[in-house]
């Protein structure tokens, strides 16, 4: 057989890649952090909001790339704790979130 | 009045990293202010589960928290070691609890132990893990 799986997935993902390097899927892309933001505040502990707030897109989809993150001061001491506050893990539950198997 | 339960379940993953970690060094689900240094936490941050497909991906973190004045260099080394046993899991699937054997499917790095800041007096380093956990009898 001249073709597998493998290649099938292959040509795709290659596809795929071409499309979101040339910036087609930017709108479907953005679509998809603002929803990442909204499970991510949602995991969010509040006090002042401060931290939910400071969860952001904090860069605009462009040629398929864009990143959400926490700018607050207090990100990291909120997501792995410290001597004053547990181990909130926000965005490890995010994207455990969205890995959680589709069935 | 009686109650059911389900015959078959994940084993908990935090009981089983705590007793994989403790012939290392004290480890325990919780830090309390004053224990003993060096020590590890072990904390259930996340994870997913299929009942239909019987298995369980929970994330860990496992933090390792070192006496800051005996220096950077120490703590390093300990925490090397906290996460060298834990590789060990990728080969070693099985935990040995008491007469209880606590199955492991796999085991993956999701973030390399980085230094978090913890107190002025605790250096920390954290790292975490997702394990694959299959169903097994509850007993």
């Amino acid at each position: 057989m001249a073709s597998s799986a493998d290649e099938v997935h292959t040509i795709l993902a290659e596809g795929f890649d071409q499309a979101a390097a040339a910036g087609h899927l930017d709108a479907a892309l953005d679509e998809f952090m603002a929803e990442v933001v909204t499970v991510w505040q949602g995991y969010s502990p509040v006090r002042t909001g401060a931290y939910r707030n400071s969860v952001q897109i904090t860069q605009a989809a462009r040629d398929g790339k864009g990143q959400v993150g926490a700018t607050s001061v207090k990100a990291n001491l909120i997501e792995y704790g410290s001597e004053h506050n547990p181990e909130y893990a926000p965005r490890a539950k995010t994207i455990e979130y969205f890995n959680r198997p589709q069935t | 009045m009686t109650v059911d339960f389900a015959l078959y379940a994940a084993d908990d993953v935090q009981t089983a990293i705590v007793a994989w970690l403790t012939p290392l060094r004290r480890t325990g689900f919780e830090r309390t202010a004053g224990d003993p240094l060096p020590s590890c936490v072990v904390e259930l941050v996340a994870g997913t589960e299929s009942v239909g497909q019987s298995f369980s991906d929970p994330v860990v973190s496992v933090h390792t928290f070192c006496d800051k004045s005996l220096g950077a260099p120490a703590a390093r080394d300990e925490c090397a070691k906290t996460h060298n046993r834990m590789l060990l899991l990728f080969d070693e699937h099985e935990i040995t609890i008491g007469t209880r054997v606590v199955g492991i499917d796999y085991l993956e790095v999701v973030e390399s132990p980085r230094w978090e800041y913890y107190s002025d007096n605790i250096l920390r380093k954290v790292a975490r893990y997702r394990l694959g956990l299959p169903y097994v009898p509850n007993i």
